[in-house]
């Protein structure tokens, strides 16, 4: 049976009320008994003593009938029984009552007769007296009377104790329902009302006591406990976040103390190095090291703890249980206390070993790649040199005529002439040195063009490389009825790139340019316009390469980029001088589009960093 | 003479009177009287012949020491000692107040002289002269008895064996004052009732004597008790009796008993202690009346008697 803490109150104030009020009852009784005890006692004394004055001088002279009177009217006080007088002899002279009783206490005092010692005594009342005693007085009292009286005190005390009892539990329990138990049920409402739930319950309670600041302290900590659910619950959202990511990720979560001991690790390290995270815990991080790496790790490691720092991407070979290697890639955060303390370490590891197998094999496939394409770059650059070759051993031909003729026609003068000047040749050598020149400039740009890219980006003038593919395609350009047009922009800023693979862009373009001018009319020609430039501030330079060829359809724009992608005949293109353009731009970090209204013109838009930019 | 000088000589003069004070009270010292004083008990009438004692020596130029002692005081195994350090002091004289103080005296200081006061029978008790006795002669008694109660014929004496003596005495008393003394003899005191019934059916008066065997308290309670119920006044043994309820009663004059005392003393001094002086009895007496009891009585006490007592009780 459950027992509140009011009515274990109450029970406990009853019980103490109950004892109190029983030994002070006990007390008063047995003091009330005393008393009367006392009082019976002295008054049965008085009496005696009283009676034994009295008696004194009859018994000393004999006279029974004064005897007689003082015991008869000693018989007829209070509670007396019984009274024997006897003389000094003991004889019995006079006695009266009964005797043998029970309940009756008896006393005795003796008759004691005083004479002044001396006859002057007598005469001036001096105190020095002689006494004898000439008898005892005995008396027996009944205490009948006074065992009824204490009896009567007892039961009023018990009487007034069993009332006192009875009030003083009505009013404890009055009291202690009201004081104590009224707010505690308040209190024990509030605590229901919070555990269901309610943390924002507040207790009803304002007293100025215990009780009330007992009130006052719980909506604190309810307010508090408030704030800590929340706490708590995102709290534990959080961990079980955690624990969620730590389970799920592939990463191996890991922390280690001060000193560099594993103090927790997730599963995922079974996975990763084969040990179990108890395994794990409490060894140092470098122990799993591979061992030529540990020295040189550890102390790599030792000053980044040193300076609290944060380290990512830390690439450390750890040793499986198998004995295997595995790449770890480990990233970290230092834990410092609010004094500045390093506490320890937290991050993620991730096993790469996979992963720089494969950079290693995509490294090795991009350089093959890259050697694949400078093959096809210089292969298509040959393709195109062979293109050029036609043109450009035309255009060499057309100088060196020019030589041969203006040769011959100063030999045929010379033959003629015995006396020439010097000055009279000068045009005609003036021609052949120009003539000579362009040779050599022709030459030059085609040894410049077919030379293959050493894949070096260095600064270089965009406009320059524009002249020199013109040096190579103009004269055939204009074979065609094909006009260039240069608007190249002065003080163009320079730019980071291959000069071969940004000649090869630009004759690429061009070449594709011609060939959509001729596919549009051979008879007609077309121009081409090449026009670089460069806006303040902009970080790129601009370089269109526009034509008035057939132009590309639109379904066809988003696919001219794509290797082996042409719409020329089979035989007459290869499809991959723009995918090689496009990717040469890619490679110098800049951007190509192209614009094109199918039967108008068609523009390849470039743009490339200038060299701070990069 | 010149106000320094003055100054001078009346400081000189100052300080030969200190001087002369000083030696005299050295010189006093050396030739005074050391007087011990031994009290039977701290008694009014005692401490008032003690005190008439001191005065009269006072007056009359005695250098005396007087040094007071309470024998009541002490227990009985403390007696000896305080008797030998009353004797070691080596007095000149040794005052000893009532019968209990001088036996002990009397019986120890062998080299000093004791002169007693306050004894009422000094033959009867064993001590010696001289001294000043307390009682007052029956003749005196009936005297005044017969002045005061000028009615009184018969006075009714009750007494013991021991006191048999006292009533030859009051025999002889009565028969040159013109009394008829109705006697009665008590075997005990038991027979006192019966005495005082026998006596008081034809005594005018009864008179107490000094007998403890007849007169006790007891006995006083009941001799007073009926004397008032049979109107028979009673002539106490002294003033406490009258306050008691006796009629009359005749006491010493105990102050003037000391310095009769005294005079004996200066007188056996005068004498180098030889003075075997008898026993002297006391020159002053005064009686005390009750009124209450005489008016109870339908006794007329005579104003002048009333003026004349030395003390008046229920006024």
């Amino acid at each position: 049976m459950k027992i509140g803490i009011s009515q274990k109150i109450i029970l406990l104030f009853i019980i103490l009320v109950v004892i109190l009020t029983s030994s002070i009852g006990t007390f008063f009784v047995r003091r009330e008994r005393s008393i009367l005890l006392s009082e019976f006692d002295q008054r049965s004394r008085i009496l005696l003593s009283s009676a034994a004055t009295n008696i004194e001088y009859p018994l000393l002279v004999g006279d029974l009938g004064t005897l007689n009177k003082i015991g008869e009217g000693i018989l007829k006080q209070q509670d007396v029984i019984f009274y024997s007088i006897v003389d000094k002899e003991g004889k019995v002279v006079l006695w009266g009552g009964a005797e043998k009783e029970k309940n009756a206490r008896k006393y005795s005092a003796s008759i004691i007769s005083e004479r002044q010692s001396g006859t002057e005594d007598l005469v001036l009342g001096s105190q020095m007296k002689e006494t004898e005693e000439i008898g005892r007085l005995y008396l027996s009292l009944s205490i009948n009377s006074l065992t009824q009286k204490i009896k009567d005190v007892s039961g009023a005390i018990a009487l007034l104790v069993v009332i006192g009892i009875i009030l003083a539990s009505f009013f404890i329990n009055l009291l202690v329902k009201f004081m104590l138990g009224r707010p505690i049920n308040i209190l024990l409402k509030g605590i229901e009302k919070i555990s269901g739930g309610n943390l924002g319950y507040k207790v009803p309670l304002a007293s100025q006591d215990e009780i009330g600041e007992l009130a006052t302290s719980f909506n604190k900590m309810t307010r508090d406990l408030q704030k800590t659910t929340v706490s708590v619950k995102v709290l534990g959202e959080e961990q079980k976040r955690f624990q969620d990511v730590t389970r799920s990720t592939e990463d191996w979560i890991w922390e280690i103390d001060a000193e560099g001991r594993y103090i927790y690790v997730n599963s995922v390290i079974e996975k990763i190095l084969g040990f179990r995270p108890e395994e794990i815990i409490g060894k140092y991080f470098y122990e799993f090291y591979l061992p030529d790496d540990k020295e040189a790790l550890k102390k790599e490691m030792s000053e980044v703890f040193s300076k609290q720092k944060e380290f990512k991407n830390f690439i450390n070979r750890n040793v499986r249980r198998d004995g295997e290697v595995v790449i770890i890639e480990s990233t970290g955060l230092p834990q410092i206390d609010e004094t500045g303390k390093l506490l320890g370490y937290r991050g993620a590891g991730r096993d790469i070993t996979e992963r720089k197998r494969a950079e290693e094999e995509l490294r090795a496939a991009y350089e093959e790649l890259k050697h694949t394409q400078a093959q096809l770059v210089q292969s298509a650059k040959m393709a195109s040199v062979g293109v050029l070759a036609g043109g450009v051993a035309h255009e060499i031909n057309n100088p060196l005529t020019g030589v041969l003729n203006n040769v011959q026609l100063i030999k045929m003068i010379a033959e003629q002439k015995n006396n020439f000047s010097i000055e009279e040749f000068k045009e005609l050598l003036n021609l052949i040195e120009e003539s000579a020149l362009r040779c050599t400039k022709i030459t030059r740009s085609l040894l410049s063009f077919s030379r293959a890219s050493k894949g070096i980006l260095q600064p270089v003038s965009l406009n320059e490389m524009v002249d020199r593919v013109m040096v190579l395609v103009e004269h055939e350009l204009k074979l065609e009825n094909i006009v260039i047009q240069r608007e190249t922009a002065d003080n163009l800023p320079l730019i980071r790139g291959d000069a071969q693979l940004l000649q090869q862009i630009i004759f690429d373009t061009i070449t594709n340019s011609k060939w959509a001018i001729q596919k549009k009319s051979q008879k007609d020609g077309g121009v081409i316009i090449i026009k670089t430039s460069h806006e303040p501030g902009s970080r790129f330079i601009n370089l269109s390469i526009s034509d008035n060829g057939v132009g590309i359809p639109k379904e066809n724009l988003e696919r001219i980029f794509e290797p082996f992608f042409t719409t020329k005949p089979v035989g007459e293109g290869t499809g991959l001088g723009l995918s090689i353009v496009y990717n040469i731009i890619k490679e110098h970090n800049g951007t190509i589009a192209v614009e094109s209204d199918p039967g108008e013109r068609t523009t390849f838009k470039i743009t490339l960093p200038v060299v701070a930019a990069v | 003479m010149p106000n320094k000088e003055r100054s001078i000589t009346r400081i000189i003069l100052v300080c030969l009177f200190w001087l002369a004070l000083v030696a005299t009270a050295v010189f006093a010292a050396d030739n005074s009287e050391l007087i011990a004083v031994v009290l039977s008990d701290n008694i009014g009438p005692y401490q008032a012949a003690a005190k008439g004692f001191k005065n009269y020596l006072s007056k009359n130029g005695a250098n005396i020491q007087i040094v007071d002692y309470l024998m009541n005081e002490y227990k009985e195994n403390e007696l000896t000692s305080v008797v030998d350090k009353i004797l070691a002091n080596k007095q000149n004289l040794i005052f000893t107040l009532g019968t209990y103080a001088t036996k002990v005296m009397q019986k120890t200081a062998k080299d000093t002289p004791v002169v007693f006061a306050m004894v009422l029978i000094p033959d009867k008790v064993g001590v010696l002269p001289p001294g000043v006795v307390m009682d007052i002669p029956l003749t005196v008694k009936f005297f005044n008895i017969k002045k005061i109660l000028p009615r009184v014929k018969r006075i009714g004496l009750i007494y013991s064996a021991s006191s048999a003596a006292l009533y030859e005495e009051a025999l002889k008393a009565g028969g040159k004052t013109d009394f008829k003394i109705i006697g009665k003899m008590l075997e005990s005191g038991r027979d006192f009732p019966a005495a005082f019934e026998e006596v008081s059916g034809q005594a005018d008066c009864i008179l107490m004597i000094a007998d403890s065997e007849v007169y006790f308290a007891k006995s006083v309670e009941h001799l007073l008790r009926e004397s008032y119920t049979k109107k028979i006044p009673v002539i106490g043994l002294s003033s406490n009796y009258v306050k008691a309820g006796a009629l009359v009663s005749f006491d010493c004059d105990y102050e003037d008993l000391g310095a009769q005392a005294a005079e004996l003393a200066l007188k056996i001094a005068a004498d180098g202690g030889t003075l075997n002086a008898q026993f002297v009895s006391p020159r002053k007496v005064k009686f005390a009346l009750n009124l209450k009891v005489a008016e109870m009585m339908n006794i007329a006490i005579p104003e002048s008697i009333i003026n004349e007592a030395g003390e008046v009780f229920g006024r």
